[in-house]
C-alpha cells in the first residue's frame, strides 16, 4: 500500500515582474506560480480535458525505481517418489514502475494537488494527447489504449486498436512520440501505429478511434539493417522513419513527408493524401539527386501559407583566407545563399528557384533538438514563416577557458528575415536580441538559453524567452512587424535555478491558449525512491 | 623522421623473391617474408577457412560499395599466388562465411536479408544456391570484421529484437536453430524511431559456433545494467542478468563475453552524475548472474585508464599466460592526441577475478591502426597487432611479469608507402554546417588480424593499405 501522494500546491512563490509596456501595449504578462509534487521523475506532462467537463487537467506520467516484493512459484520434489510441492518464495526486488496522474483542472486556474493514478505496465510505450472522444491514448505492445475515467475516479486502460507494435519487448517510454496527427484534415487528431509492415493509420471520429487500419502505409526510407557493418558495434539498430504530416498541395489534407535518418532533407519521400487516411505512393521531391554538390536541402513545406510546399536549398559561400583568424570568424557568421524552389506537379522540385537571398548565420532547422534555437517559424502569426539564424560569439580562449572553469559559454545573436509578402524577406533592422549558451562540463547541463518558444499572450505572435542567468527567466512579447523590444516585458523570478535548461518546458499546460512554463526539480541521490517536483507558472495575464 | 627512416630501412631490407604469380609481390624482411597483392579494386571480405587453406578475398571495384563482386584466393603453396575464382557476382553480397551443411564446408556469401552458397570451400563458384532469405539477416552483425576465420557449424545473426541461428539440416539447406527475443531501447528522434538491441557476442567456443550468447547492456537507470543471455543448447531460450556499477556512470564501450566459463560484461564507462573533461576512462568487469533483486552485483574488477574520454578501447579475454585461466587485455591510446599506445594484462585469478595490479607495455610508435588478435601465435596465445611508422608488426602478449607485451615482436615487416591526402573537417550546430577547413588525413593503413593461411605453423598477419583512388593492396607478413 503506496502512501498517498504528497502533493501541495503553494499559494504564492516570489515572483516580480516589470513590465515595459508600451504606448499601445495590452494587459501585461503574468504568470502565476504552483507546485505539483510528483511521485517520480516526470516524462511527460500533457494538457487534456480527461473528464470532458470543460477544464483542462494535467496528465503527468512519471517513472520511478523503488524497492519492492516479488513472488516465485518453484515446483520441489520432496521425496524419491516424485511428489511435489509449490513453493512460494517473496524475495525484495527493485521494481521499475511507471505512474500516470491526472491532475484535475480547477475552475479558478490551476490543477489539483490531488491526482487519480493508474500504473502502468511495462507494455505502455507513449501516451499522447488523441481526439476530443478519446483524450488520451496510449501506444502498448499489443496497440493502442485509451485512458478511461471509471466510477469513482479510477483510472483504467481500455484496448481500443489491436495490433502488435514495434514497440513490443521494449521497455523504454518516448516522452514525444509525434504518433497523433490529423490525418484526413477534419481537424481532430488520428493515430498512427508502428507495426512490422509499416504505419497503420488509424482515423478518429466523433464515436472515438477507428479500431480498424483506414491503411497501411509502408514506411520508406526504413534502414532495417545498416549498411555498413561498423555500426554494429554498438549492437544492432533498425531506423524507421516517421512522418511530418504537412498540408503540400494545398487541397487541406496533409501529406507525410518522411526523411531518412542520415543526410537530413536531402533524402526525403513525400506521400499525397487521397483522402479517407490513404496515402499515395513514395515520391522523391529531388528526383533522384540533390540540388548540386554544394546545395543542401535544409527545409521543405509550405513557406508562404498558400497550402503548397516550397524547398529551401542553402548553399554555403566560402570566405577568403585560410588563416585560423578568418577560419574562425566563418565559424561564428557562415554565409549562406538561400534558394527557395517550388514544388511543382508531382511534389517536383522546380530547377528554377523562385526566390533567392544570402544570409548571415546559422539557419539550424526546425526539430533538430539542438540546444541553439533558429530556423523557420511564423513569429507574427500571418501564416508565413520568417527565417531565423543565429551568429555565434566565442574565442579560443573561452575554449582553453573550459578546461579550468569547467564551462563553456557561447553568447549568440539573432537575425531574423521577415517574409510581410510571399517569398520576400527582408532582413528586420534594429533587433537586439541575444542570448548565450552556457554548458556546465561538470554537470553535463545547459545553464542558459534562448528561443522564440511560446506565445504567452495568446496574440498568435512568438514571444522570446531568455532563460537565465540564475533564476531570472525574461520574456520578450513579440510585436508587429516581427520586433520584439530589448527590454523585457516580464521578468520571472523562479524559486530556484533550474539544475539544467532542459529541465524547464514551454508549452500551454491548461490549455488555454497561452504558454505556461514548467520546471522540474529532481530530487538528489540515488535513481532508488527518487521523486520530483514541478514547478508551473501559468499565464494569467488578460489578452 | 622516423617513418621516412623506416621506409629507407625496408627498402634496403626488401628483396624481391623467385616465383610469386601474377599481382603478387614477395619481399623478405629479417624473419619474415611479405607478401603484397594489388586487389585491383576494394577489399569486401576475407575469410581464412583453415591453416593451409589459402585466403578467400571478395573484391568489389573501387569507390562502388554495391558494385559487382570478384571471388579470389591468394594460395601460399607452392609460392604465393592470386587467382580469380568467379567474378561478376552480386553487388549485394558483403560478407564471407564457410559452414558445413553435411557435405564437406561450403562457402556462404552474405548480404543483406539473403545467404546463398557458392559451392564447396575447395571449389567455389559464381552460381549460388539460395540457403536463406530473412529481412533481418546480416552475419556481420555477429562478426563485424572483414577477416573471418575457421568453419562453422552454425550461422548466427542478430537484428534489433532477435536474435536467430541456423544450422545444416543434413539435406543442404539451413534449418532454423535459435530464435530469441532481445530486448530494445527505442528512441524517438527527429526523423522518426530508433530501435536498438545491445551488442551481441557469442560467449563460448568458436564465433557462430557457440552455444551461449550474451547481449548487454541496457542501462536501467544509472546504476543498473540488464542483460540477456541466451542458451543455445535450448532453442534460444533467454534468461535475465543484471550488473551494478560502482556509481552513476555511462556505459561507452561494451563487450559481452565469457570469463572462465560465465557471462560477464565488460564495459569502458564515464562518469554520469559529474562530467570531467579530462576525466580518465574506466573500465570495469561485471558478472551477470540471474539476480531476483535486479539488483545486479558490483564489478569484480573496477580500474581507471591512462586514456583520456575520447579515445577508443579494445578489450580481449584471453590467456596471455598459459595457466588456464583467463586474462583481461586492453590497448588503449594514451595522451591527448593519443599518439602513444598502451596494453595492459590484469592476470585472470579464476573464478572470474583478476589480479589488482596490471602488467603494462607503451608502443611508442604512432599506431596507425591497431588491433588486439585472439592467437598470435603457434600455441594460441593472444597478441597486438599494429601498424605505424611504415610497419606493420605481431607481438605476442605476455602476463605474469611486468610487461604485456613480448619484448620482440613475433612477426614483422615494412608496409608499403601509405598514400597521404587532404581531407576536410566541417564546424556547425546540429546539422547547420559551415565553411570547411583542410587537414592531412591519416595514411590508410587497417591490420585485418591474424590467421592460420599457410602450412608453416602459426599464424600470418594481415593489413590492407588503401591507396588514393580506393584500390587495396592486400599485406601478408609470414615466418620466412
Amino acid at each position: 500500500m503506496r502512501a498517498p501522494p504528497a502533493a501541495r500546491l503553494l499559494a504564492t512563490l516570489a515572483l516580480t515582474g516589470a513590465c515595459a509596456a508600451a504606448g499601445a501595449e495590452p494587459a501585461p504578462l503574468a504568470l502565476a506560480p504552483s507546485r505539483l509534487e510528483l511521485e517520480g521523475v516526470p516524462v511527460v506532462a500533457l494538457a487534456i480535458d480527461l473528464d470532458r467537463d470543460g477544464l483542462r487537467d494535467l496528465a503527468v506520467v512519471t517513472a520511478s525505481t523503488g524497492w519492492g516484493q516479488i513472488g516465485i512459484e518453484e515446483q520441489l520434489s520432496i521425496d524419491e517418489s516424485g511428489a511435489l510441492a509449490e513453493v512460494l518464495t517473496v524475495v525484495p526486488a527493485l521494481l521499475d514502475r511507471r505512474e500516470l496522474a491526472v491532475h484535475a483542472g480547477r475552475p479558478g486556474g490551476g490543477f489539483e494537488a490531488q491526482a487519480r493514478r493508474l500504473e502502468l505496465p511495462a507494455t505502455v510505450h507513449a501516451v499522447e494527447a488523441g481526439p476530443p472522444a478519446a483524450p488520451l491514448v496510449a501506444w502498448t505492445d499489443e496497440g493502442v489504449s485509451e485512458v478511461v475515467p471509471g466510477p469513482g475516479g479510477v483510472l483504467a486502460l481500455v484496448p481500443r486498436i489491436v495490433a502488435r507494435t514495434l514497440f513490443a519487448g521494449s521497455t523504454s517510454f518516448l516522452p514525444r512520440p509525434r504518433l497523433a496527427h490529423d490525418l484526413d484534415g477534419d481537424g481532430d487528431l488520428d493515430l498512427l501505429v508502428p507495426v512490422d509492415g509499416g504505419l497503420q493509420v488509424h482515423l478518429s471520429d466523433e464515436r472515438g478511434l477507428g479500431g480498424r487500419p483506414a491503411s497501411r502505409v509502408t514506411v520508406p526510407l526504413e534502414e532495417r539493417l545498416p549498411g555498413d557493418a561498423r555500426h554494429y558495434r554498438q549492437g544492432p539498430v533498425r531506423r524507421l522513419p516517421l512522418p511530418e504530416v504537412r498540408d503540400l498541395d494545398g487541397d487541406r489534407r496533409p501529406e507525410l513527408l518522411f526523411r531518412a535518418h542520415e543526410r537530413g532533407w536531402n533524402r526525403t519521400r513525400l506521400l499525397f493524401n487521397r483522402g479517407a487516411g490513404s496515402f499515395g505512393p513514395p515520391v522523391d521531391p529531388l528526383g533522384g539527386a540533390p540540388p548540386s554538390d554544394a546545395e543542401e536541402v535544409v527545409w521543405i513545406g509550405d513557406l508562404d501559407g498558400d497550402g503548397r510546399a516550397e524547398l529551401v536549398g542553402a548553399e554555403r559561400l566560402e570566405d577568403d583566407g585560410d588563416s585560423l583568424r578568418a577560419e574562425l570568424a566563418a565559424a561564428r557568421r557562415p554565409r549562406s545563399r538561400l534558394r527557395i524552389h517550388r514544388l511543382g506537379p508531382g511534389a517536383l522540385r522546380d530547377p528554377a528557384p523562385a526566390a533567392e537571398l544570402e544570409i548571415e548565420g546559422y539557419l539550424v532547422p526546425e526539430a533538430d533538438e539542438s540546444p541553439v534555437p533558429g530556423g523557420l517559424a511564423d513569429l507574427d502569426g500571418d501564416g508565413r514563416l520568417e527565417l531565423i539564424a543565429v551568429t555565434l560569439d566565442f574565442s579560443l580562449f573561452e575554449a582553453a577557458r573550459a578546461l579550468t572553469a569547467r564551462a563553456v559559454e557561447i553568447g549568440f545573436a539573432f537575425a531574423i528575415w521577415s517574409q510581410r509578402e510571399p517569398l520576400r524577406f527582408r532582413p528586420v533592422p534594429g533587433l537586439e536580441l541575444t542570448g548565450e549558451l552556457r554548458v556546465r562540463l561538470d554537470r553535463a547541463a545547459l545553464g542558459q538559453l534562448s528561443s522564440f518558444a511560446g506565445d504567452f499572450d495568446g496574440d498568435g505572435r512568438a514571444d522570446f524567452v531568455q532563460l537565465g542567468p540564475g533564476r531570472r527567466v525574461a520574456i520578450h512579447r513579440g510585436r508587429e512587424s516581427t520586433r520584439f523590444s530589448s527590454r523585457p516585458d516580464l521578468v520571472v523570478t523562479l524559486a530556484r535555478e533550474p539544475a539544467d535548461a532542459r529541465l524547464v518546458r514551454i508549452e500551454d499546460f491548461d490549455g488555454d491558449g497561452r504558454s505556461d512554463l514548467a520546471v522540474t526539480r529532481l530530487d538528489e541521490g540515488d535513481d532508488v525512491g527518487r521523486r520530483a517536483t514541478l514547478e508551473l507558472y501559468l499565464s494569467r495575464g488578460a489578452r | 623522421m622516423r617513418r621516412a627512416a623506416a621506409l629507407a630501412c625496408a627498402a634496403l631490407c626488401a628483396v624481391p623473391a623467385a616465383g610469386a604469380g601474377a599481382g603478387v609481390e614477395v619481399t623478405r624482411a629479417p624473419g619474415a617474408q611479405r607478401i603484397e597483392a594489388a586487389l585491383d579494386g576494394a577489399l569486401v571480405a576475407a575469410l581464412a577457412p583453415a591453416r593451409g587453406g589459402g585466403l578467400l578475398l571478395l573484391i568489389g571495384p573501387a569507390g562502388e560499395p554495391d558494385g559487382p563482386r570478384r571471388l579470389a584466393r591468394l594460395r601460399f603453396e607452392p609460392e604465393p599466388r592470386l587467382e580469380t575464382l568467379a567474378e561478376g557476382l552480386g553487388g549485394w553480397i558483403k560478407s564471407l562465411a564457410a559452414i558445413d551443411l553435411g557435405a564437406g564446408p561450403e562457402l556462404v556469401a552474405g548480404g543483406l536479408g539473403r545467404l546463398v552458397s557458392l559451392g564447396p570451400l575447395a571449389a567455389p563458384g559464381a552460381s549460388g544456391r539460395p540457403l536463406l532469405e530473412h529481412p533481418g539477416v546480416d552475419l556481420r552483425s555477429l562478426a563485424a570484421d572483414r577477416l573471418q576465420a575457421g568453419v562453422r557449424v552454425r550461422l548466427a545473426a542478430a537484428e534489433a529484437g532477435a536474435l536467430r541461428a541456423w544450422a545444416g539440416d543434413g539435406r543442404g539447406g539451413l534449418r532454423l536453430a535459435v530464435d530469441a527475443a532481445l530486448p530494445t531501447a527505442i528512441e524517438r528522434a527527429p526523423w522518426g524511431l530508433s530501435i536498438a538491441s545491445p551488442p551481441v557476442a557469442a560467449a563460448q567456443g568458436a564465433s557462430g559456433a557457440a552455444p551461449l550468447w550474451v547481449a548487454g547492456p541496457l542501462a536501467v537507470g544509472r546504476t543498473r545494467l540488464r542483460a540477456t543471455i541466451v542458451d543455445g543448447e535450448r532453442g534460444g531460450a533467454a534468461s535475465e542478468a543484471w550488473a551494478a556499477l560502482p556509481g552513476a556512470e555511462s556505459v561507452e564501450q561494451s563487450w559481452p563475453a565469457a570469463l572462465d566459463g560465465a557471462p560477464v560484461l565488460v564495459v569502458r564507462t564515464q562518469g554520469a552524475a559529474r562530467v570531467d573533461l579530462l576525466e580518465r576512462q574506466r573500465l570495469r568487469v561485471l558478472p551477470l548472474a540471474a539476480d531476483r533483486t535486479r539488483a545486479g552485483s558490483a564489478p569484480s574488477l573496477a580500474v581507471e585508464l591512462d586514456s583520456r574520454r575520447w579515445h577508443e578501447t579494445e578489450v580481449l579475454l584471453a590467456d596471455a599466460d598459459a595457466d588456464g585461466r583467463q586474462d583481461l587485455i586492453a590497448a588503449f591510446p594514451e595522451g591527448l592526441r593519443g599518439d602513444d599506445l598502451v596494453v595492459q594484462v590484469w592476470r585472470g585469478a579464476g573464478g572470474g577475478r583478476f589480479e589488482p595490479r596490471a602488467a603494462r607495455s607503451d608502443l611508442e610508435l604512432p599506431a596507425e591502426g591497431w588491433r588486439l588478435v585472439a592467437h598470435a601465435d603457434e600455441a594460441g596465445g593472444p597478441g597486438l597487432l599494429a601498424a605505424g611508422a611504415g610497419r606493420l608488426e605481431l607481438r605476442r602478449i605476455v602476463a605474469g611479469g611486468r610487461r604485456a607485451l613480448a619484448a620482440g615482436a613475433e612477426l614483422a615487416a615494412p608496409l608499403p608507402a601509405p598514400p597521404t591526402g587532404v581531407g576536410r573537417v566541417e564546424a556547425g550546430i546540429g546539422s547547420a554546417r559551415t565553411r570547411t577547413a583542410s587537414r592531412r588525413e591519416r595514411p590508410q593503413v587497417e591490420p585485418l588480424g591474424a590467421a592460420e593461411l599457410d602450412e608453416r605453423p602459426g599464424p600470418e598477419a594481415l593489413a590492407v593499405v588503401t591507396g588514393e583512388a580506393g584500390d587495396d593492396r592486400l599485406v601478408v607478413v609470414r615466418r620466412d
